[in-house]
């Protein structure tokens, strides 16, 4: 079995993970996700049902609050040095800011934990996202920073979705800025004029998914691109060698365009099972270190393609579990028809 | 204090913590879990490993309040308690430059670090090229993060009286030779590229990076992006031809690789072209097919231009060659065969009706 029934690797990892990981110390809530997400596809999160309400209350310390809720979010660590409070904390000093992929994290890792988002400050959240749009429809993960591309774009669109509010954003001007993102190959880049990416590509199709506009694009060329970029294992750009990551990123975006049967899982099953490694996991490529993005992100390729029995479905556009998806549906007070 | 350099060599930079002697540490509160905060574990990845079943197994012993906490290396945590403190007394002195570089280097993805250290620039605590020395020793350790480019990109908008655009293109170019392809380089050089005008050395640049590696799809792109954005574009006929040409030959030299199969594709559309009208793409392409070579780029090409004109007028010469190419790239293109197969029947169903 690829995904791994036991999961091990991923319950030693929620208990504590090496000293390599310190270059996601500002978004260790990234790494929460892609660990809780692989116990909820292999449907094992009855597993850590123990620490369940403990670990719902240390997400909400990420929460950043304010006197009128004119900004709203998460912060991604504990790291700017509050004392914890599991309700969130107001602004410590000037460069304490919730950030907008982060707080993407954070509902998603709530949902999956059960939580019903009863605590999340929603009206704050919502006008957070108004701070972070530019001129050209654009989102910038928080609001003293410069990285404005469609990463965020999409961060954007789902939290939105999740909210069931799309007010914090200009609904016109995201849409065309991910029209104009789309590259001469058809392939989408993260910025504008940027070479075509899978990364990018995914972010793109599923803003539109959310919005309900995936009508604006050519899509059969778009598939095609899509399509292309398997080689045994999918490349996020052409001519640069495999990633299992992208068995996510491309897999998903080919199933939002309903060509899952036109992949050969063949290959591409072998390719993984090479990248699967002893401690159980996956790295990106053969002989790589299991990390928890990557054997997330093969997880969740496993189910969108049908590779393994047993896994949950996956909502591509969320990149959530069908299961954790009906607790959005069914638990939050705002119901997502 | 070691100075950083731009040379290869890596320096290794150490922090006298003495020098924080006065400063009260503020450490990370991650929950009531005491675990982290009672015992220095230093926990590497061959440690992590040999032990995972330890790990696994307490887990269901004893309940966790923080998820998935990462085991800090001792120092680490000791500038971050430091740090946590003077993001809140605002001290902007050479002591805090030297703790934003120590902790940068240990985790330059930090963008609360690099914020801070924005705003010791801006006071005038360290010398401009000193941080532009700084931002390329580290692009070198790091080239794929993030942070370190958008610094750059925030120092060269900022204090552009003293940078010399060309020399900006030098840097760019040294760090793309540890690796051709990296995304965060030519994203901030397409915006240097826009900034000063440097267009026309751009477009040579490109050829030289072609010429290096032809499979370099990055420069494919910024090839791409010359055209569409300088002010010119095409400047008539004669120059569309000639790229055209600068193409063809790249193809003939590796026709499976996709990258100029692409490029030619968005040219002949950007020039407001019909690629059926040009006659040396079209040729290159029939001849491919004609030779019955396994190219399936060129027989995309092919088919997309014989879609296009059964659209326009039913002709069954059209239809049967779609057809054999599609054959083909049933077999050619092994791996997407279900997809090719699915392309011919759209056919078969259009000619039906
Ligand atoms: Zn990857």
């Amino acid at each position: 079995m690829l995904a791994e029934v036991d999961q091990k690797l991923v319950l030693a990892c929620l208990k504590m993970i090496p000293q390599q990981y310190i270059s996601a110390d500002t978004s260790r809530l990234t790494l929460t996700l892609f660990a809780l997400g692989q116990l909820d596809l292999t449907k094992n999160l009855k597993e850590i049902e123990i620490s369940r309400a403990n670990w719902i209350d240390w997400i909400y310390a990420h929460q950043y609050l304010t006197e009128n809720n004119q900004n709203g979010g998460f912060r991604g660590g504990l790291f700017s040095g509050h004392k914890f409070d599991k309700n969130g904390n107001y602004k410590k000093d000037e460069y304490d800011l919730p950030h907008i992929a982060m707080t993407y994290a954070a509902l998603l890792s709530l949902l999956i934990l059960g939580d019903d988002l009863g605590r999340v400050n929603k009206t704050g959240v919502i006008n957070g996202l108004k701070l972070l749009q530019s001129e050209n429809g654009s989102f910038k993960p928080c609001e003293d920073s410069r990285e404005f591309d469609l990463r965020f774009v999409f961060c954007a669109c789902a939290i939105s979705y999740i909210l069931n509010d799309f007010s914090g954003l200009n609904v016109n001007k995201v849409l065309e800025f991910i029209v104009k993102c789309q590259a001469y190959d058809y392939g989408f880049a993260q910025n504008l004029n940027l070479e075509s990416h899978g990364g990018s590509t995914y972010c793109a199709l599923a803003s539109l998914k959310l919005l309900n506009k995936l009508d604006l694009i050519d899509k059969k060329a778009t598939l095609l691109w899509l399509l292309k970029r398997q080689e045994d294992g999918f490349r996020g750009r052409i001519n640069k060698p495999p990633d299992t990551c992208y068995t996510f990123w491309i897999g998903a975006s080919i199933s939002m365009l309903e060509g899952t049967k036109f992949v050969d899982t063949v290959p591409l099953k072998t390719f993984l099972e090479c990248c699967k490694t002893k401690y159980g996991g996956f790295g990106k490529s053969e002989n790589c270190h299991p990390d928890l993005l990557h054997s997330y992100m093969t997880i969740a390729g496993l189910s969108i393609f049908g590779i393994e029995e047993g896994l949950d479905d996956l909502n591509c556009e969320l990149n959530l579990s069908k299961n954790s998806f009906e607790t959005l549906k069914n638990s939050c007070n705002w119901n997502l028809s | 204090m070691s100075q950083t350099d731009s040379s290869d060599e890596e320096v290794e930079f150490e922090l006298d913590f003495l020098l924080y002697n006065d400063i009260q540490p503020t450490p990370q509160d991650d929950g009531p879990d005491r675990m982290l905060k009672d015992k220095k574990i230093e926990l590497n990845f061959v440690l992590f490993y040999l032990n995972v079943n330890v790990l696994k197994n307490l887990i269901s012993k004893k309940k966790k309040l923080a998820v998935a906490p990462i085991a800090y290396p001792a120092d680490y945590k000791k500038a971050m308690d430091i740090f946590r403190t003077i993001t809140t007394t605002n001290e902007q002195s050479k002591r805090t430059l030297y703790l934003t570089e120590f902790i940068i280097r240990l985790n330059p993805a930090h963008y609360t670090i690099w914020k801070f250290r924005e705003n010791l620039v801006k006071k005038g605590v360290t010398e401009i090229n000193e941080e532009l020395n700084f931002t390329e020793a580290l692009g070198k350790l790091h080239p794929k993060s993030y942070q370190i480019w958008h610094h750059r990109q925030w120092l060269v908008n900022n204090y552009i009286d003293l940078i010399l655009p060309i020399q900006e293109i030098e840097f760019i170019n040294r760090l793309l030779k540890y690796d051709t392809k990296n995304y965060h380089a030519w994203s901030y050089r397409q915006w240097l590229v826009q900034k000063f005008n440097l267009f026309k050395l751009e477009l040579e640049e490109t050829e030289g990076f072609i010429l290096d590696d032809i499979r370099n799809n990055s420069a494919w792109n910024q090839r791409y992006f010359v055209f569409k954005m300088r002010e010119e574009g095409f400047q008539n006929e004669t120059d569309f031809e000639n790229e055209i040409n600068y193409c063809i030959s790249k193809i003939k030299l590796a026709p499976r690789n996709e990258s100029p199969w692409n490029y030619i594709r968005g040219i002949i559309k950007l020039f407001g072209k019909n690629p059926a009208e040009v006659k040396v793409y079209v040729s290159l392409c029939e001849d491919y097919f004609q030779k019955n070579l396994p190219i399936s780029n060129a027989l995309i090409s092919l088919l997309e231009i014989l879609e296009n004109k059964i659209k326009s007028e039913k002709n069954d010469d059209f239809q049967s060659e779609a057809l054999q190419i599609c054959d083909k790239l049933i077999d050619f293109d092994y791996v997407r065969r279900n997809y090719w197969t699915y392309r011919k029947q759209l056919l078969l169903d259009a000619n039906s009706h």
